[in-house]
């Protein structure tokens, strides 16, 4: 369902993000994505969608080839595309259900996005998807008056309008203390098992990964440098993606 | 030695080279321009030469500051000059690099563009004296600044550039001082204002904070438009984007580099003379003022929210509706107050050419010599303008 082909970003400074990265996802993996800051991981997710042009090589994403859309046929194909971000990245002042309500976006004419002109339907389904993150009481909050957590979850709940066949995730915990992050991606996990929804969660933590991915890849200097099971990451590969001086941390 | 540079690399480092011996040469220019209007000021002597040898010993004296380390660019753009063993070069070198200098650069920069050429990225004189210009290192620890060759030539110039402009602005303490009885007559005037003309006074300053109103309001919608189209951040997509974006900050930098006072004298023609002309003459150089202020604003965006909702495949509008003005409407309302302050007291200035209001009834007055009428629009301008101040702060706190 994800299929990427030579994915190599270089940023105009010339800074070498991804070079050439091989990957294909089966629809229902939870894919994470380990390696140091710098090491490629949310430059791989934006290639995805395309916030990020690529430099060359090819990305598709359910029979659509990302790398050549242009236009309305780019949005039509990133409506599909959720994502969320280690800053949540909401509107602070705006209600949860407002925010969630953003989600919508991709399927309005210029007109009735701008003046927010939702339907029924989608206040409907605004509300279901904020129940299914267990925060339905919230939807009429101010998005500033939530902890952490509950951001990340209206976040999700903004993603789960898309409809969407694939979820990238940018570091959702990072911002977030231990005991929060479990439940953040205990919801990421549920819906991925429940609703079979394809998960690529960039994460800092190994036991995070070990724990919610059905399969890590490990990214070092734009390179893949691990790709399968989670129990296969042994003291070996660990120095070998985090570098030598590296000590594994628990979060529990 | 790293690996050779690159032909890209090169021609930055010229580039680089390039620009920090037009900076030298222009702070040399300005040097012996100050030097020229003093020896005409103290001797009467006039140098007599034409431009062309003018900025020639121009060059040619930047140049030689450069080849003794003593140049403010060098410092500058962090390079230093080295010999061959990453030395700071004997003075005969020096000497070598500067005659050198000449035929490299004479010839329309000939023997400098070989530097782009060369694999090892010298030109004429670099290889012809041994020395080069090497990056600084970053951390190196030097004599104090003032001990140095660029200290004392940056010194100098300071020195120089207040000399001449003391002496071009005319400053005299001594006049100042002792001729300050003839104002006297004037002050008193100001400080016994004539109350009889108060009523008119009000209904004039009422006509000033209505002007700035208007002319405010007439800016907003106007500058948000262009502050969108003046937002490097948000147009640097696409060449179209870029284009607009340098066409409207150039049309807005234009506009607000012309004073209000220019735009009242050319809608009192246009419109005639009145309220209205000044009302114009505030909402244009609004439109520029604020534009920019917004646009500075849009372009410290947290790009975060922009991505979010470009993910989820929204048109344009939309995205700049959810990812970028809830993010700007704080600020912009900020400023639009904060400008409205401004206006106020920009509306009593353009009166003064016939921008009616306060600032015209000031005029008049002060021309008919009625100071104590003067005194009168004075007083009270100073406490509107007093009042509006603290008013805008309050509003402006609560909103930030």
């Amino acid at each position: 369902m994800l299929t990427i082909r030579g994915l190599t970003k270089i940023y105009d400074d010339g800074t070498p993000a991804l070079r050439g990265v091989d990957l294909t996802v089966a629809r229902g993996e939870f894919v994470a994505v380990v390696g140091l800051s710098g090491s490629g991981k949310s430059t791989l997710l934006r290639c995805i969608n395309r916030l990020i042009d690529p430099s060359a090589g090819t990305i598709e994403v359910d029979g659509t080839d990302m790398t050549a859309a242009q236009g309305e046929k780019l949005r039509a194909a990133r409506r599909r595309i959720a994502m969320i971000f280690q800053q949540f990245n909401l509107v602070p002042r705006h209600s949860v259900l407002r925010n969630v309500l953003t989600g919508a976006l991709g399927n309005k004419g210029a007109a009735a996005g701008v003046l927010g002109l939702f339907t029924a339907a989608e206040r409907e389904r605004a509300r279901a998807n904020l129940a299914l993150v267990g925060i339905a009481e919230k939807s009429a909050a101010r998005v500033e008056a939530l902890s952490g957590g509950q951001k990340q979850r209206v976040a999700i709940a903004r993603a789960l309008m898309q409809e969407p066949v694939l979820l990238l995730a940018d570091e959702p915990v990072a911002s977030l203390d231990p005991a929060t992050s479990h439940s953040v991606m205990k919801y990421l996990a549920a819906l991925n098992r429940e609703h079979g929804l394809t998960v690529l969660c960039n994460l800092h933590f190994l036991s995070l990964a070990r724990r919610y991915g059905t399969r890590v890849i490990a990214l070092k200097d734009g390179l893949i440098v691990y790709d399968g099971a989670p129990e296969g990451i042994d003291e070996t590969r660990f120095r070998e993606i985090y570098g030598e001086e590296a000590e594994e941390v628990e979060i529990r | 030695m790293s690996a050779a540079p690159t032909g890209r690399q090169r021609l930055r480092f010229l580039w680089d080279r390039l620009r920090g011996f037009v900076v030298d040469w222009a702070l040399v220019a300005f040097g012996l321009l100050l030097i020229h209007f003093l020896l005409a000021y103290y001797f009467t002597v006039h140098v007599r030469y034409t431009w062309i040898v003018w900025l020639l010993v121009a060059a040619l004296l930047a140049e030689t500051l450069r080849a003794w380390g003593a140049s403010p660019a060098l410092r500058l753009f962090g390079k230093r000059l080295v010999d061959r063993d990453n030395q700071p070069p004997a003075h005969s070198r020096r000497l070598l690099r500067l005659v050198t200098w000449l035929p490299a650069a004479a010839v329309a920069g000939a023997g400098l563009w070989t530097a782009v050429l060369r694999a090892d990225g010298l030109t004429w004189h670099d290889r012809l004296s041994g020395t080069r210009l090497v990056e600084r290192p970053k951390d190196s620890v030097g004599p104090p600044w003032y001990r140095t060759g660029w200290g004392v030539v940056t010194i100098l110039l300071f020195v120089l550039t207040y000399w001449v402009a003391a002496l071009v602005t005319e400053v005299d303490l001594g006049k100042f001082l002792s001729r300050a009885a003839t104002a006297k007559p004037i002050f008193q005037g100001l400080f016994t204002p004539e109350w009889s003309l108060l009523a008119l006074a009000i209904k004039n300053i009422i006509i000033t904070l209505f002007l700035a109103l208007v002319a405010t309001t007439l800016a907003v919608p106007a500058a948000f438009l262009l502050s969108f189209l003046g937002a490097r951040n948000l147009m640097t997509g696409s060449r179209t984007g870029l284009a607009a974006y340098y066409a409207v900050r150039t049309v807005m930098n234009v506009t607000r580099s012309i004073e209000p006072l220019v735009w009242a004298i050319i809608f009192s023609v246009w419109v005639g003379i009145g309220p209205f002309a000044g009302t114009l003459a505030l909402a244009i150089h609004s439109i520029a003022g604020l534009g920019k202020l917004y646009s500075e604003q849009l372009e410290a965006i947290d790009p975060g929210p922009l991505e979010a909702v470009r993910s989820t495949g929204a048109r344009t509008l939309p995205l700049l509706r959810w990812g970028v003005v809830p993010q700007i409407v704080p600020p912009f309302l900020s400023f639009t107050i904060y400008r409205w302050d401004i206006n106020v007291r920009m509306a009593t200035i353009i009166g003064l050419v016939g921008g009616g209001g306060i600032g015209q009834m000031l005029m008049q007055y002060q021309q008919l010599v009625k100071w104590q009428a003067v005194g009168l629009c004075m007083w009270l301008i100073a406490l509107v303008v007093w009042i509006m101040d603290i008013l805008s702060a309050k509003i402006r706190e609560r909103l930030v």
